[in-house]
């Protein structure tokens, strides 16, 4: 699905009456109960159910905020808010190659992401800032990822110190620097460990 | 790295799975015994919350050598059993389809056995064929297709995992969370499978994401390659370990939270690094 309006089989000139009526009448026919002796239908009915209520909950939420035409990102981050990647990722596709932007990019990665997708995600948030810097939530997007490169969030960070070997300061380094200790405190007539 | 205790408890699971193969499919099957597998019973018992018992015995193969045997697993062990013999069936299948004629004589001879227990293991668990099957040919179409993304050659191997680890769930919001983590865990084995095999892929010229992505054109691969390919399995580490974090492990926690938190970073220091894949479970 990718309208709404089409969802409710009306025109996005329709008054919010119609709208209404258009939803109900869908409502009536797809309600699962009437299909309460055939399971198959009853899914497919359940489904259509659902898609005739997403529609409608858009287009009352376009309207209230006051828009009479909807804008293609607003319903594609709805989608991918409501875990219709599928779809979303359909709609990203329909946009013409000539009009990506910044957003189109932050979201094909977004989507990327929410399927597992990690490295290509990345690529597309990095798109993304690079043609518009300036927006917080794409470099939000970018250096969540980019983070978790390091291998601090899982995996093997090659900076870090390893236990035992490698630098840093291992169970064996305290025990010898408390002899060495020891040792200079005894020389000046001191002690640091009684029993050596 | 692992506890004396945790590594027994690993041990007994192990060498409990080989009882399951060699009792179920003869003596010969329990040389498809691996640790993935029995990484995945464990999991599937501790997320069912399966008690874990340990007894004494001695190894059936060789009778001098103590080990441990774990008790009232049968359920997932005989599942580990069922996929292990699956998955052996379509590796040799694969193997036959791109190896050199030695290793494809040694396939061939091998099959018959493997077609037996595929049949047996069909017979209980039917829906494991499905899911391997499927995602070898996806993984077909995707080698032959040109190189786009290291995402959509590891999708494959991720999503049999996720449907295996489906299975194991019992309601939906358990489903989802166990396909998460599976995904992930499927990718993450993936990577480390297509780095480790780097080397023997450009000697027989075999399709590799990894040699794709960098140009490697000789064997030995540059530091900054292998900082590269650390860093890009990082990145699905970091995603494996906040979908475990979501999983409710009832029984075998330690062990389970240990190969997560320390041994697939051990693992890809070994296979990216030091370029040898012991068994870090290994004494």
């Amino acid at each position: 699905m990718n309208d709404p309006y089409i969802t409710l089989g009306v025109t996005s000139r329709a008054t919010l009456d119609e709208i209404k009526a258009a939803y109900r009448e869908l409502a009536k026919k797809y309600h699962p109960d009437n299909y309460a002796d055939n399971p198959d239908m009853q899914a497919f009915a359940t489904e259509k159910m659902k898609e005739i209520n997403e529609a409608y909950d858009e287009i009352l939420r376009i309207r209230r905020s006051g828009g009479t035409e909807y804008t293609d990102y607003a319903s594609i981050r709805q989608m991918i808010r409501n875990g219709r990647l599928f779809d979303a990722d359909n709609a990203l596709n329909n946009v013409g190659s000539a009009s990506r932007g910044a957003e189109w990019h932050f979201l094909k990665g977004t989507v990327y992401l929410n399927n597992g997708w990690v490295n290509d995600a990345e690529r597309e948030f990095e798109f993304a800032v690079r043609l518009e810097p300036s927006n917080g939530e794409y470099t939000a997007a970018l250096n969540s990822i980019k983070n978790t490169r390091g291998g601090q969030f899982g995996g093997y960070n090659t900076s870090a110190p390893n236990y035992g070997s490698g630098s840093g300061c291992s169970g064996c380094d305290v025990c010898t620097g408390l002899m060495c200790a020891d040792c200079c405190c005894e020389c000046m007539g001191g002690d640091l460990i009684r029993c050596c | 790295m692992m506890l004396i205790k945790d590594y027994e408890t690993y041990k007994s699971v192990y060498c409990s799975l080989c009882g399951a193969l060699h009792k179920q499919y003869g003596i010969f099957a329990k040389n498809i015994l691996s640790y993935d597998i029995t990484f995945f019973c464990i999991m599937a018992a501790g997320l069912n919350g399966a008690k874990p018992c340990v007894k004494k015995g001695r190894c059936m193969f060789n009778p001098f050598k103590k080990c441990f045997y774990c008790t009232k697993q049968d359920k997932y062990l005989e599942m580990g059993a069922a996929f292990s013999v699956i998955s052996f069936y379509y590796k040799l299948t694969d193997n036959i389809k791109d190896d050199g004629v030695f290793s494809k004589l040694g396939c061939y001879m091998l099959l018959p056995f493997a077609k037996r227990y595929r049949k047996k293991a069909l017979k209980k668990y039917p829906h494991f064929d499905i899911i391997l099957g499927d995602i070898l040919a996806l993984q077909a179409e995707c080698e032959d297709k040109e190189f786009v993304s290291l995402d959509r050659c590891a999708h494959p191997s991720a999503v049999m995992l996720k449907r295996l680890m489906m299975t194991l769930a019992e309601n939906e919001q358990n489903k989802c969370e166990y396909g998460e983590f599976g995904y992930y865990l499927g990718r993450w084995v993936y990577l480390i499978d297509a780095i480790d095999d780097i080397k023997k892929d450009l000697k027989k010229n075999r399709f590799n994401p990894f040699i794709k992505m960098f140009d490697i054109t000789r064997d030995n691969i540059s530091d900054d390659v292998k900082q590269q390919c650390n860093e890009i399995v990082n990145m699905t580490s970091a995603r494996l370990v906040s979908a475990y974090k979501k999983l409710e492990i009832k029984t075998y926690k330690e062990i389970c939270d240990n190969i997560i938190n320390i041994g697939i970073g051990q693992m890809q220091k070994n296979v990216i690094f030091m370029n040898n894949r012991e068994e870090i479970f290994d004494e």
